[in-house]
């Protein structure tokens, strides 16, 4: 039995790139991904970027993806669960589980990142705590009731959350969802670790989405080189970032760089991965950075599903 | 006379075919229709429906049809817009569009005042009208300077709103109801705003049989539902109408190809100022196979005798 489920994650960036082509582009990372054997691909939503983060529609692209590789499972981290009507999203949903057989993963933020997008939906930021824990309290009443067309109870087995505070983790493994880790800036010793535990402690059957930055090249410093531009742009939208070395901002953000043997021995030391991981969680490798090619993403892929994955314990 | 070839569907399904079973047969009705030459493909979006309108979300369908196909156009018939967030829904159709290579066409309407989904989304559907005209305006904007503007649509029997629609570039979408004179006269409206370039779709059922009598007696189980719906609209005077006078009012056109062909020579909005002829061609309990059936009779050889080319 595999150790975990193989996937990865996108922020679906593409600067100066027309939306068609970059969605072209997305689904062909998606569809070498499944001949490469990933067991699924998610994407998270953002709304009204130009530049970086390109997708507000995740499932609407599911769509599509359901079509060109109907092998894969396919999941969000995250939904920006605020801004949706949960009736609507339940629906969508229903269609898109339905449509591909049971393989969607729903997972749900509160739009910590999405912050700017609120007021043209009408809605104050600072009100999205509650506003997230109203609506999925709706979209689960509303995947658990008999009003819902298709009816998919299902899904609410399958649904995820991510958050940054140990209360919330705890009251998120006593609802039965998954624990998304690692969807921003957060320390796995630190940060990371205490929340898996309060969650692990809350949940009868823990499951964890673990998304960590991946990227191997020929050695450390090809990986650095490569990924120096993509820096200079994260640091901006990050405070915290000011005044740190390239090692240091890699060291911060979980990026794990250099080759297949140096990832495998710096992901086997990450704290809060390998030893959280079971067959019911997901390793969700980040391959895509803000300047990177499509080329070079399904390369990562590639070295991830027939190397590192492997190395870490993941069977097709 | 040349005119636009699509279909529509309700997306309904016989007894308990499996939601997923429906959907994927409806991606590959798309696939088969654009082999056939057909322009358009267009679905309704219905809420809460078990049994018939099985697809609440159109546009999830429709991402799953543009990766299947390459030219056929893709619409909504309609998106019923006051139980949508405009802003989402302007988000959904531009990925959905760009998707599509530019293939998206979004037809827009108000809802009915017959059933409660209005109730389970928290809204009044009392208010349903003014809702419609709040969210057009937001979708509108959000839409501004991109190309799918140019390809809205409305189905509203309100003069306002197709005015409006006129003005604004919008289609003119006529459904199942009222009767083709009724809709003559709010293609008349339509026109007298001036578009620029109008587009009025005429959705007409066509259900080819071996005579009108035979078509007729095959659909009267499927559309005795809607006497009441019928009558509840306004568009009929009393459930007790013959089958005959009941297709009539539903712009169901049926029978013998040339049946089909003459009745659709005298439909006033088709033969009148229709520029798309939008083919209904799935009733209640139509299989998978007959409605690929009807859509190679119609393209092959009804919409030729039209005067209409693949």
């Amino acid at each position: 039995m595999s150790a975990f489920k193989l996937g990865f994650l996108t922020h679906v960036h593409g600067p100066g790139k027309d939306l068609r082509t970059v969605l072209r582009e997305l689904l062909t990372v998606f569809a070498e991904a499944e001949e490469l054997g990933f067991d699924g691909g998610w994407v998270a939503q953002h709304h009204f970027r130009t530049d970086y983060g390109r997708l507000p529609s995740p499932l609407v692209f599911f769509g599509a993806v359901a079509a060109r590789a109907p092998r894969l499972r396919l999941g969000t981290a995250v939904t920006v669960l605020p801004l949706e009507d949960p009736i609507r999203l339940a629906e969508d949903a229903a269609v898109l589980d339905a449509l591909t057989g049971g393989a969607l993963e729903l997972g749900f933020g509160t739009g910590g990142a999405n912050t700017d997008a609120f007021a043209r939906f009408g809605q104050d930021p600072a009100h999205r705590h509650r506003l997230h824990d109203d609506n999925l309290g709706t979209l689960r009443l509303a995947l658990g009731g008999s009003v819902l067309q298709p009816p998919t109870p299902a899904l609410g087995d399958r649904l995820w959350q991510a958050t940054s505070d140990v209360t919330r983790a705890a009251a998120i493994g006593r609802a039965g969802d998954g624990l998304l880790l690692g969807t921003a800036v957060h320390d796995p010793r630190k940060v990371q670790r205490p929340l898996a535990e309060a969650y692990a402690a809350a949940s009868v059957r823990p499951r964890f989405g673990i998304v960590r930055a991946v990227f191997p090249a020929k050695d450390r410093q090809a990986a650095q080189d490569d990924l120096a531009p993509a820096l200079e742009i994260h640091r901006r939208n990050f405070a915290e970032l000011t005044g740190l070395s390239p090692e240091e901002h890699l060291a911060r953000i979980n990026v794990h760089h250099g080759s297949t043997e140096e990832v495998v021995e710096s992901l086997h030391a990450d704290p809060a991965l390998l030893g959280l991981l079971n067959p019911d969680s997901w390793f969700l490798p980040v391959v895509q950075h803000e300047m990177s090619d499509v080329d070079a993403d399904i390369e990562r892929l590639r070295v991830i599903a027939t190397e590192i994955a492997p190395a870490l314990g993941w069977r097709r | 006379m040349t005119f636009h070839l699509g279909f529509l569907t309700h997306v309904h399904g016989e007894g308990r075919v499996p939601a997923g079973r429906l959907y994927r047969d409806l991606v590959e009705l798309f696939a088969a229709a654009e082999e056939l030459g057909y322009q358009s493909g267009w679905v309704a979006q219905h809420h809460f429906q078990p049994e018939h309108g099985r697809l609440p979300s159109p546009l999830v369908l429709l991402a799953a049809a543009a990766e299947r196909t390459r030219r056929i156009h893709l619409g909504t018939a309609v998106t019923v817009l006051p139980l949508e967030d405009p802003v989402r829904l302007a988000e959904d159709a531009i990925v959905l569009d760009a998707l599509s290579g530019g293939r998206l066409q979004l037809g827009l309407g108000s809802g009915t005042p017959v059933v409660d989904d209005f109730a389970v989304f928290g809204r009044d559907v009392g208010n349903r009208h003014a809702e419609y005209d709040r969210h057009l305006r937001t979708l509108t904007e959000a839409l501004t300077g991109h190309e799918l503007s140019e390809r809205l649509w409305e189905s509203s029997l309100r003069p306002q709103v197709l005015t409006d629609a006129a003005v604004s570039g919008r289609g003119l979408l006529l459904g199942v109801g009222p009767a083709d004179r009724v809709q003559a006269g709010l293609a008349a409206g339509y026109l007298d705003a001036g578009p620029r370039t109008p587009r009025i779709a005429a959705v007409r059922g066509i259900f080819p049989g071996s005579s009108r009598a035979a078509a007729a007696a095959q659909l009267e189980t499927d559309v005795a539902r809607y006497r009441s719906l019928h009558v509840r609209a306004g568009w009929a005077p009393h459930e007790d109408i013959s089958l005959t006078e009941l297709l009539r009012l539903m712009n169901v056109q049926h029978g013998t190809r040339e049946d089909i062909v003459e009745s659709l020579r005298a439909d006033p909005v088709f033969a009148g100022p229709g520029t798309h002829l939008i083919a209904a061609v799935q009733a209640e309990s139509s299989t998978l196979g007959q409605a690929l059936d009807r859509l190679e009779t119609i393209a092959t050889k009804i919409a030729p005798e039209l005067g209409w080319r693949p």
